[in-house]
Protein backbone atom coordinates (compact mmCIF):
# COMPACT_ATOMS: atom_id res chain seq x y z
CA UNK A 1 0.00 0.00 0.00
CA UNK A 2 1.66 3.39 -1.38
CA UNK A 3 1.64 6.28 1.36
CA UNK A 4 -1.49 8.64 2.13
CA UNK A 5 -1.42 11.68 0.13
CA UNK A 6 -1.59 14.68 2.81
CA UNK A 7 -5.24 15.42 1.38
CA UNK A 8 -6.25 11.83 2.34
CA UNK A 9 -4.10 11.86 5.78
CA UNK A 10 -4.75 15.19 6.76
CA UNK A 11 -7.67 16.67 5.77
CA UNK A 12 -10.42 14.64 4.77
CA UNK A 13 -10.76 12.81 8.16
CA UNK A 14 -11.41 16.40 9.75
CA UNK A 15 -14.32 17.69 6.62
CA UNK A 16 -18.34 17.12 8.25
CA UNK A 17 -19.14 13.64 7.49
CA UNK A 18 -21.57 14.48 4.35
CA UNK A 19 -18.95 17.00 2.83
CA UNK A 20 -16.03 13.81 3.52
CA UNK A 21 -18.34 10.86 1.41
CA UNK A 22 -18.42 12.77 -1.74
CA UNK A 23 -14.94 14.13 -1.70
CA UNK A 24 -13.43 10.43 -0.92
CA UNK A 25 -15.63 9.39 -3.73
CA UNK A 26 -14.66 11.65 -5.97
CA UNK A 27 -11.20 10.94 -5.23
CA UNK A 28 -11.48 7.21 -5.94
CA UNK A 29 -13.38 7.83 -8.77
CA UNK A 30 -10.04 10.57 -9.71
CA UNK A 31 -6.84 9.10 -8.31
CA UNK A 32 -5.25 10.79 -11.32
CA UNK A 33 -6.38 14.44 -9.48
CA UNK A 34 -5.85 13.16 -6.11
CA UNK A 35 -2.24 14.38 -5.46
CA UNK A 36 -3.24 17.93 -7.65
CA UNK A 37 -5.72 19.24 -5.10
CA UNK A 38 -4.73 22.36 -4.08
CA UNK A 39 -7.51 23.28 -2.24
CA UNK A 40 -10.67 22.01 -0.26
CA UNK A 41 -13.65 24.54 0.03
CA UNK A 42 -16.66 24.76 2.27
CA UNK A 43 -19.32 27.27 2.76
CA UNK A 44 -22.49 27.38 4.25
CA UNK A 45 -25.24 26.23 1.98
CA UNK A 46 -23.57 24.99 -0.83
CA UNK A 47 -21.68 22.14 -1.70
CA UNK A 48 -18.21 21.49 -1.08
CA UNK A 49 -15.76 22.67 -4.02
CA UNK A 50 -12.55 20.55 -4.43
CA UNK A 51 -10.21 22.79 -6.35
CA UNK A 52 -7.73 21.51 -8.46
CA UNK A 53 -5.46 21.84 -11.66
CA UNK A 54 -6.57 25.37 -11.82
CA UNK A 55 -10.14 24.39 -12.21
CA UNK A 56 -13.18 23.11 -9.52
CA UNK A 57 -15.99 20.70 -8.75
CA UNK A 58 -18.67 20.70 -6.72
CA UNK A 59 -19.36 17.76 -4.60
CA UNK A 60 -22.16 16.36 -2.23
CA UNK A 61 -24.87 18.09 -0.16
CA UNK A 62 -25.09 21.32 1.20
CA UNK A 63 -23.09 22.39 4.02
CA UNK A 64 -24.77 23.53 7.39
CA UNK A 65 -23.91 26.55 10.01
CA UNK A 66 -23.42 24.11 12.43
CA UNK A 67 -21.25 21.60 10.57
CA UNK A 68 -19.07 24.47 10.17
CA UNK A 69 -18.96 25.88 13.82
CA UNK A 70 -17.88 22.03 14.84
CA UNK A 71 -15.42 22.15 12.12
CA UNK A 72 -13.83 24.66 13.59
CA UNK A 73 -13.78 24.34 17.39
CA UNK A 74 -11.98 21.16 16.15
CA UNK A 75 -9.02 22.11 13.74
CA UNK A 76 -8.44 25.31 16.72
CA UNK A 77 -8.08 21.95 18.68
CA UNK A 78 -11.31 23.15 20.81
CA UNK A 79 -8.55 26.15 22.17
CA UNK A 80 -9.82 29.20 19.71
CA UNK A 81 -8.74 31.41 22.76
CA UNK A 82 -5.45 30.09 22.14
CA UNK A 83 -4.90 30.80 18.61
CA UNK A 84 -6.78 34.11 18.59
CA UNK A 85 -4.47 36.35 17.28
CA UNK A 86 -3.95 33.29 13.81
CA UNK A 87 -8.36 33.40 13.80
CA UNK A 88 -8.15 37.57 13.64
CA UNK A 89 -5.43 36.79 10.61
CA UNK A 90 -7.85 34.50 8.73
CA UNK A 91 -6.16 31.51 9.35
CA UNK A 92 -4.98 28.84 10.92
CA UNK A 93 -2.31 26.08 10.13
CA UNK A 94 -3.12 22.31 11.40
CA UNK A 95 -0.96 19.53 11.27
CA UNK A 96 1.09 18.51 8.13
CA UNK A 97 1.64 22.39 7.65
CA UNK A 98 -2.12 22.89 6.31
CA UNK A 99 -3.73 26.27 5.91
CA UNK A 100 -7.62 26.35 7.19
CA UNK A 101 -8.74 30.00 5.47
CA UNK A 102 -11.73 31.54 7.09
CA UNK A 103 -14.21 33.84 5.86
CA UNK A 104 -17.92 35.06 6.93
CA UNK A 105 -19.45 37.68 8.97
CA UNK A 106 -16.70 40.39 10.57
CA UNK A 107 -16.93 41.99 14.04
CA UNK A 108 -15.05 45.23 14.03
CA UNK A 109 -14.13 46.47 17.38
CA UNK A 110 -13.48 49.92 18.90
CA UNK A 111 -9.92 49.76 19.07
CA UNK A 112 -9.48 48.83 15.77
CA UNK A 113 -9.44 45.13 16.15
CA UNK A 114 -11.57 42.84 13.82
CA UNK A 115 -12.99 39.27 14.56
CA UNK A 116 -14.95 36.73 12.21
CA UNK A 117 -17.92 36.38 14.57
CA UNK A 118 -19.70 33.91 12.29
CA UNK A 119 -17.51 31.58 10.25
CA UNK A 120 -20.04 30.80 7.25
CA UNK A 121 -16.60 29.47 4.70
CA UNK A 122 -13.50 27.18 5.41
CA UNK A 123 -10.81 26.88 2.84
CA UNK A 124 -8.28 23.87 3.44
CA UNK A 125 -4.98 24.83 1.38
CA UNK A 126 -2.97 21.25 1.25
CA UNK A 127 0.89 21.60 1.63
CA UNK A 128 2.64 19.70 -0.33
CA UNK A 129 6.52 19.77 -0.02
CA UNK A 130 7.93 18.89 -2.97
CA UNK A 131 11.45 17.80 -2.36
CA UNK A 132 13.77 18.27 -5.03
CA UNK A 133 12.27 21.52 -6.25
CA UNK A 134 15.40 23.67 -5.69
CA UNK A 135 17.81 21.09 -7.13
CA UNK A 136 17.45 22.31 -10.72
CA UNK A 137 18.21 25.96 -9.85
CA UNK A 138 20.94 25.38 -6.93
CA UNK A 139 23.43 25.42 -9.63
CA UNK A 140 22.39 28.41 -10.72
CA UNK A 141 22.27 30.19 -7.55
CA UNK A 142 25.40 28.64 -6.00
CA UNK A 143 28.56 31.16 -5.43
CA UNK A 144 30.98 28.41 -5.94
CA UNK A 145 31.82 29.06 -2.30
CA UNK A 146 29.41 26.52 -0.91
CA UNK A 147 26.58 28.78 -0.70
CA UNK A 148 23.48 29.72 -2.00
CA UNK A 149 23.90 33.66 -3.13
CA UNK A 150 20.77 36.07 -2.24
CA UNK A 151 18.59 35.66 -4.60
CA UNK A 152 14.97 36.80 -5.17
CA UNK A 153 11.59 34.38 -6.06
CA UNK A 154 9.49 35.91 -8.05
CA UNK A 155 5.86 34.64 -9.80
CA UNK A 156 2.17 35.34 -9.57
CA UNK A 157 0.50 33.39 -6.74
CA UNK A 158 0.10 30.11 -7.11
CA UNK A 159 2.86 29.30 -9.30
CA UNK A 160 5.45 28.08 -6.24
CA UNK A 161 7.56 30.84 -4.76
CA UNK A 162 7.03 29.26 -1.31
CA UNK A 163 7.44 25.76 -2.48
CA UNK A 164 10.87 26.16 -4.14
CA UNK A 165 11.60 28.73 -0.92
CA UNK A 166 11.14 25.93 0.93
CA UNK A 167 13.26 23.68 -0.96
CA UNK A 168 15.87 26.10 -1.27
CA UNK A 169 16.25 26.10 2.69
CA UNK A 170 16.32 22.47 3.06
CA UNK A 171 19.45 22.37 0.59
CA UNK A 172 21.27 25.25 2.36
CA UNK A 173 20.43 23.46 5.46
CA UNK A 174 21.57 19.90 4.37
CA UNK A 175 24.00 20.70 1.50
CA UNK A 176 23.98 19.62 -1.91
CA UNK A 177 26.91 18.37 -3.47
CA UNK A 178 25.92 18.67 -6.82
CA UNK A 179 25.41 22.14 -7.15
CA UNK A 180 28.26 22.62 -4.55
CA UNK A 181 26.31 23.90 -2.00
CA UNK A 182 27.94 23.28 1.16
CA UNK A 183 25.61 22.44 4.62
CA UNK A 184 24.84 26.29 6.53
CA UNK A 185 22.97 27.52 9.50
CA UNK A 186 19.40 28.72 8.17
CA UNK A 187 17.16 31.02 9.71
CA UNK A 188 13.29 30.95 8.75
CA UNK A 189 11.37 34.29 9.04
CA UNK A 190 7.93 32.70 9.07
CA UNK A 191 5.35 35.74 9.28
CA UNK A 192 2.31 33.47 7.75
CA UNK A 193 3.41 30.17 8.79
CA UNK A 194 3.85 28.91 5.08
CA UNK A 195 7.43 27.94 4.44
CA UNK A 196 7.97 25.84 7.47
CA UNK A 197 4.22 25.36 8.49
CA UNK A 198 4.83 25.10 11.83
CA UNK A 199 1.95 23.29 14.05
CA UNK A 200 3.04 24.55 17.78
CA UNK A 201 6.01 25.89 16.99
CA UNK A 202 7.35 22.44 14.86
CA UNK A 203 8.00 22.60 11.47
CA UNK A 204 5.94 20.17 9.66
CA UNK A 205 8.06 20.15 6.60
CA UNK A 206 11.14 18.81 5.96
CA UNK A 207 13.91 21.58 6.19
CA UNK A 208 17.16 19.44 7.00
CA UNK A 209 18.63 19.79 10.34
CA UNK A 210 20.13 22.69 10.39
CA UNK A 211 16.90 25.28 10.19
CA UNK A 212 15.83 27.85 12.81
CA UNK A 213 12.09 29.32 12.70
CA UNK A 214 11.07 32.16 13.89
CA UNK A 215 7.15 31.85 12.92
CA UNK A 216 4.25 34.14 12.54
CA UNK A 217 7.26 36.56 13.53
CA UNK A 218 6.96 40.09 11.97
CA UNK A 219 9.90 40.09 8.88
CA UNK A 220 11.83 43.13 9.08
CA UNK A 221 11.85 42.68 13.15
CA UNK A 222 12.53 38.86 12.77
CA UNK A 223 15.98 39.22 10.70
CA UNK A 224 16.93 41.44 12.85
CA UNK A 225 16.04 38.72 16.08
CA UNK A 226 18.18 35.96 14.05
CA UNK A 227 21.27 37.96 13.40
CA UNK A 228 21.28 38.53 16.66
CA UNK A 229 20.82 35.37 18.31
CA UNK A 230 21.25 32.74 15.56
CA UNK A 231 24.31 33.74 13.29
CA UNK A 232 22.56 32.47 10.37
CA UNK A 233 24.60 32.03 7.46
CA UNK A 234 21.27 31.81 4.98
CA UNK A 235 18.04 33.94 5.67
CA UNK A 236 14.64 32.94 4.21
CA UNK A 237 11.74 34.85 4.29
CA UNK A 238 8.00 34.85 2.41
CA UNK A 239 6.86 38.13 0.01
CA UNK A 240 9.26 40.96 1.15
CA UNK A 241 7.78 44.74 -0.28
CA UNK A 242 7.12 47.48 2.33
CA UNK A 243 10.20 49.89 3.26
CA UNK A 244 11.09 47.81 6.96
CA UNK A 245 11.21 44.68 4.67
CA UNK A 246 13.76 46.12 2.13
CA UNK A 247 15.54 47.78 4.87
CA UNK A 248 15.79 44.44 7.09
CA UNK A 249 17.49 42.49 4.02
CA UNK A 250 20.03 45.53 3.33
CA UNK A 251 20.87 45.03 7.28
CA UNK A 252 21.00 41.58 6.96
CA UNK A 253 23.50 41.40 3.96
CA UNK A 254 25.69 43.73 5.27
CA UNK A 255 26.01 41.26 8.14
CA UNK A 256 26.96 38.73 5.72
CA UNK A 257 23.78 36.50 5.59
CA UNK A 258 22.80 35.55 2.26
CA UNK A 259 18.89 36.18 1.61
CA UNK A 260 16.31 33.73 -0.12
CA UNK A 261 12.90 36.03 -0.54
CA UNK A 262 9.72 36.08 -2.52
CA UNK A 263 7.81 38.81 -3.98
CA UNK A 264 4.94 38.61 -5.95
CA UNK A 265 5.21 39.71 -9.38
CA UNK A 266 5.56 38.48 -13.53
CA UNK A 267 8.68 39.37 -14.14
CA UNK A 268 11.65 41.79 -12.98
CA UNK A 269 10.51 44.64 -14.86
CA UNK A 270 7.51 44.15 -13.12
CA UNK A 271 8.73 44.19 -9.74
CA UNK A 272 11.52 46.68 -10.24
CA UNK A 273 8.26 49.07 -11.11
CA UNK A 274 7.78 48.91 -7.19
CA UNK A 275 9.88 51.43 -4.79
CA UNK A 276 11.01 48.92 -2.28
CA UNK A 277 11.78 46.03 -4.38
CA UNK A 278 13.18 47.90 -7.16
CA UNK A 279 15.79 49.66 -4.16
CA UNK A 280 16.88 46.18 -3.49
CA UNK A 281 17.39 45.10 -6.95
CA UNK A 282 19.60 48.26 -8.16
CA UNK A 283 21.13 48.56 -5.32
CA UNK A 284 22.66 45.15 -6.33
CA UNK A 285 21.35 43.54 -2.77
CA UNK A 286 20.16 40.58 -4.65
CA UNK A 287 22.30 39.27 -6.81
CA UNK A 288 20.29 36.38 -8.83
CA UNK A 289 16.81 35.96 -9.47
CA UNK A 290 14.57 33.23 -10.29
CA UNK A 291 10.91 33.64 -12.03
CA UNK A 292 8.22 30.93 -12.18
CA UNK A 293 5.54 30.75 -13.76
CA UNK A 294 2.64 27.93 -14.26
CA UNK A 295 3.29 27.68 -18.13
CA UNK A 296 3.95 24.25 -17.90
CA UNK A 297 2.35 23.80 -14.78
CA UNK A 298 2.98 25.10 -11.42
CA UNK A 299 6.44 25.51 -10.36
CA UNK A 300 8.10 26.27 -14.19
CA UNK A 301 11.29 27.92 -14.28
CA UNK A 302 11.34 30.63 -16.87
CA UNK A 303 14.51 32.17 -15.66
CA UNK A 304 17.26 31.38 -12.80
CA UNK A 305 20.25 33.37 -12.99
CA UNK A 306 22.18 36.76 -12.92
CA UNK A 307 19.30 39.69 -12.17
CA UNK A 308 20.59 41.45 -15.46
CA UNK A 309 19.94 38.58 -18.03
CA UNK A 310 16.38 37.63 -19.36
CA UNK A 311 13.87 37.92 -16.92
CA UNK A 312 10.23 36.82 -17.58
CA UNK A 313 8.24 34.75 -19.55
CA UNK A 314 8.79 34.80 -23.21
CA UNK B 1 -30.75 -23.78 79.08
CA UNK B 2 -33.37 -22.89 76.21
CA UNK B 3 -34.85 -19.59 77.55
CA UNK B 4 -31.42 -18.29 77.73
CA UNK B 5 -30.42 -19.12 74.27
CA UNK B 6 -33.64 -17.81 73.21
CA UNK B 7 -32.77 -14.00 74.86
CA UNK B 8 -28.96 -14.43 73.58
CA UNK B 9 -30.85 -14.63 70.36
CA UNK B 10 -33.07 -12.10 70.73
CA UNK B 11 -30.35 -9.87 71.65
CA UNK B 12 -28.61 -10.77 68.81
CA UNK B 13 -31.07 -10.16 66.33
CA UNK B 14 -31.84 -6.64 67.80
CA UNK B 15 -27.98 -5.38 68.10
CA UNK B 16 -28.13 -7.03 63.76
CA UNK B 17 -31.54 -4.54 63.70
CA UNK B 18 -30.01 -2.33 64.76
CA UNK B 19 -26.62 -2.09 63.35
CA UNK B 20 -28.54 -2.74 60.02
CA UNK B 21 -30.66 0.52 60.83
CA UNK B 22 -27.74 2.45 61.75
CA UNK B 23 -25.26 1.67 58.92
CA UNK B 24 -28.37 2.45 56.26
CA UNK B 25 -28.71 6.20 57.97
CA UNK B 26 -24.55 6.24 57.85
CA UNK B 27 -24.39 5.21 54.43
CA UNK B 28 -27.07 7.89 53.10
CA UNK B 29 -25.29 10.23 55.55
CA UNK B 30 -22.28 9.34 53.43
CA UNK B 31 -23.57 9.70 49.90
CA UNK B 32 -24.69 13.42 50.74
CA UNK B 33 -21.06 14.39 51.99
CA UNK B 34 -19.61 11.70 48.74
CA UNK B 35 -21.88 14.70 46.83
CA UNK B 36 -20.37 18.15 48.74
CA UNK B 37 -16.52 16.28 48.41
CA UNK B 38 -17.49 15.84 44.41
CA UNK B 39 -19.01 19.26 43.98
CA UNK B 40 -15.84 20.93 46.27
CA UNK B 41 -13.25 18.83 43.79
CA UNK B 42 -15.09 20.14 40.86
CA UNK B 43 -14.85 23.84 41.99
CA UNK B 44 -11.61 23.54 42.54
CA UNK B 45 -11.08 21.59 39.03
CA UNK B 46 -12.76 25.14 37.52
CA UNK B 47 -10.38 26.85 39.20
CA UNK B 48 -7.74 25.67 37.26
CA UNK B 49 -8.94 25.31 34.49
CA UNK B 50 -9.47 28.72 34.77
CA UNK B 51 -5.96 29.54 35.42
CA UNK B 52 -4.19 27.39 32.37
CA UNK B 53 -6.70 29.18 30.39
CA UNK B 54 -6.28 32.37 31.77
CA UNK B 55 -2.39 32.46 32.66
CA UNK B 56 -1.09 29.92 30.22
CA UNK B 57 -3.56 29.57 27.03
CA UNK B 58 -3.25 26.02 27.42
CA UNK B 59 -4.96 23.69 24.97
CA UNK B 60 -8.50 22.78 26.00
CA UNK B 61 -7.66 19.11 25.87
CA UNK B 62 -4.74 19.39 27.95
CA UNK B 63 -5.84 21.86 30.35
CA UNK B 64 -9.03 20.05 31.33
CA UNK B 65 -6.92 16.99 31.45
CA UNK B 66 -4.76 18.81 34.18
CA UNK B 67 -7.67 20.21 35.88
CA UNK B 68 -9.28 17.06 36.22
CA UNK B 69 -5.80 15.24 37.31
CA UNK B 70 -5.41 18.43 39.98
CA UNK B 71 -9.24 17.55 40.88
CA UNK B 72 -9.03 14.35 41.62
CA UNK B 73 -12.30 11.73 42.33
CA UNK B 74 -14.82 10.81 39.85
CA UNK B 75 -15.13 14.40 38.68
CA UNK B 76 -11.59 14.11 38.17
CA UNK B 77 -11.16 11.38 36.28
CA UNK B 78 -14.34 12.83 33.86
CA UNK B 79 -12.61 16.01 33.12
CA UNK B 80 -9.30 14.27 32.38
CA UNK B 81 -11.14 11.33 30.14
CA UNK B 82 -13.08 14.60 28.36
CA UNK B 83 -9.81 15.94 27.80
CA UNK B 84 -8.50 13.21 25.97
CA UNK B 85 -11.52 12.23 23.80
CA UNK B 86 -11.46 16.06 22.83
CA UNK B 87 -9.59 17.47 20.44
CA UNK B 88 -8.09 17.97 16.50
CA UNK B 89 -6.16 14.42 16.83
CA UNK B 90 -9.93 12.77 18.18
CA UNK B 91 -11.41 15.15 15.57
CA UNK B 92 -14.00 15.67 18.38
CA UNK B 93 -16.09 18.89 19.96
CA UNK B 94 -15.60 19.08 23.86
CA UNK B 95 -19.48 18.63 24.26
CA UNK B 96 -19.25 15.43 22.15
CA UNK B 97 -16.15 14.12 24.21
CA UNK B 98 -18.50 14.71 26.69
CA UNK B 99 -20.83 12.76 25.97
CA UNK B 100 -18.77 9.89 25.32
CA UNK B 101 -16.76 10.49 29.12
CA UNK B 102 -20.54 10.01 30.49
CA UNK B 103 -21.05 6.71 29.20
CA UNK B 104 -17.81 5.95 30.99
CA UNK B 105 -17.47 7.55 34.44
CA UNK B 106 -20.32 8.91 36.41
CA UNK B 107 -19.95 11.23 38.88
CA UNK B 108 -22.10 10.97 42.36
CA UNK B 109 -23.11 14.65 41.49
CA UNK B 110 -25.59 15.29 39.32
CA UNK B 111 -25.47 19.06 39.69
CA UNK B 112 -21.73 19.08 38.88
CA UNK B 113 -22.37 17.26 35.64
CA UNK B 114 -25.11 19.65 34.72
CA UNK B 115 -23.61 22.70 35.43
CA UNK B 116 -20.28 20.83 33.45
CA UNK B 117 -22.72 19.97 30.61
CA UNK B 118 -23.52 23.70 30.07
CA UNK B 119 -19.96 24.88 30.37
CA UNK B 120 -19.17 22.08 27.74
CA UNK B 121 -21.96 23.75 25.13
CA UNK B 122 -19.93 26.90 25.37
CA UNK B 123 -16.17 25.73 25.59
CA UNK B 124 -13.96 25.53 22.85
CA UNK B 125 -14.75 28.50 20.10
CA UNK B 126 -15.07 31.68 21.91
CA UNK B 127 -12.15 34.04 22.74
CA UNK B 128 -10.12 34.08 25.78
CA UNK B 129 -11.76 36.91 27.56
CA UNK B 130 -15.17 35.15 26.90
CA UNK B 131 -14.00 31.21 27.95
CA UNK B 132 -12.45 32.91 31.09
CA UNK B 133 -16.04 34.27 31.95
CA UNK B 134 -18.15 31.39 31.20
CA UNK B 135 -15.76 29.55 33.55
CA UNK B 136 -16.22 31.91 36.36
CA UNK B 137 -20.24 31.65 36.18
CA UNK B 138 -19.98 27.74 36.15
CA UNK B 139 -17.64 28.84 39.48
CA UNK B 140 -20.18 31.20 40.85
CA UNK B 141 -23.09 28.42 40.51
CA UNK B 142 -20.96 25.71 41.55
CA UNK B 143 -20.17 27.57 44.73
CA UNK B 144 -23.63 28.43 45.26
CA UNK B 145 -24.37 24.32 44.73
CA UNK B 146 -21.47 23.68 47.33
CA UNK B 147 -23.21 25.96 50.01
CA UNK B 148 -26.69 24.49 49.48
CA UNK B 149 -24.65 20.99 50.16
CA UNK B 150 -22.95 22.09 53.02
CA UNK B 151 -26.44 23.34 54.77
CA UNK B 152 -27.85 19.79 53.47
CA UNK B 153 -25.02 17.99 54.59
CA UNK B 154 -25.15 19.56 58.07
CA UNK B 155 -29.00 18.99 58.22
CA UNK B 156 -29.36 15.75 57.01
CA UNK B 157 -26.07 13.62 57.53
CA UNK B 158 -26.70 13.63 61.32
CA UNK B 159 -30.47 13.43 60.90
CA UNK B 160 -29.85 10.37 58.42
CA UNK B 161 -27.56 8.76 60.93
CA UNK B 162 -29.75 9.78 63.94
CA UNK B 163 -32.42 8.10 61.66
CA UNK B 164 -31.06 4.75 61.12
CA UNK B 165 -30.15 4.24 64.36
CA UNK B 166 -33.74 4.85 65.46
CA UNK B 167 -35.53 2.62 63.20
CA UNK B 168 -33.36 0.38 63.60
CA UNK B 169 -33.57 0.53 67.59
CA UNK B 170 -37.85 1.26 67.34
CA UNK B 171 -38.15 -2.00 64.81
CA UNK B 172 -36.12 -4.29 67.47
CA UNK B 173 -38.16 -2.92 69.80
CA UNK B 174 -40.91 -3.89 68.17
CA UNK B 175 -39.83 -7.22 66.98
CA UNK B 176 -39.07 -8.05 70.55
Amino acid sequence: MGMLDPLERDILPLLPPRARAPVAGWLTEHPAFARAVSEVRLRAGSPVCVVYQGTDVLLGGKTSPDELKDLIEVVSDCSYYALESEFTGGYVTIPGGHRVGLAGQVAVFPDGSVRIRQVTCVSFRVARAVRGAGERVAKELSDGKGRLRSTLIISPPGCGKTTLLRDLCRISSEGCPEAGIIPSQVGIVDERSEIAACYRGIPQHDLGPRVDVLDKCPKAKGMMMLLRSMSPGVIATDEIGSEEDAEAVATALTAGASVLATCHGESVEQVKRRPYSSWLISSGYFERVVVLSRRRGPGTVEYAGEIGGRSGPS
Amino acid sequence: MTHTMVLAAKAVGSALVIAAGGLAGFAAARRVEAELREVERFENALLCLSSEISYALTPLPEALKRAGSAAGGEIGTLLARTGSLAGLSNRRSVSRALDLALAEVRPQSPKAVAILKELAANLGFSGHKEEVRYIEMSIDRTRSVRKELEGECRRKARLYRYLGLFSGASLAIVLL
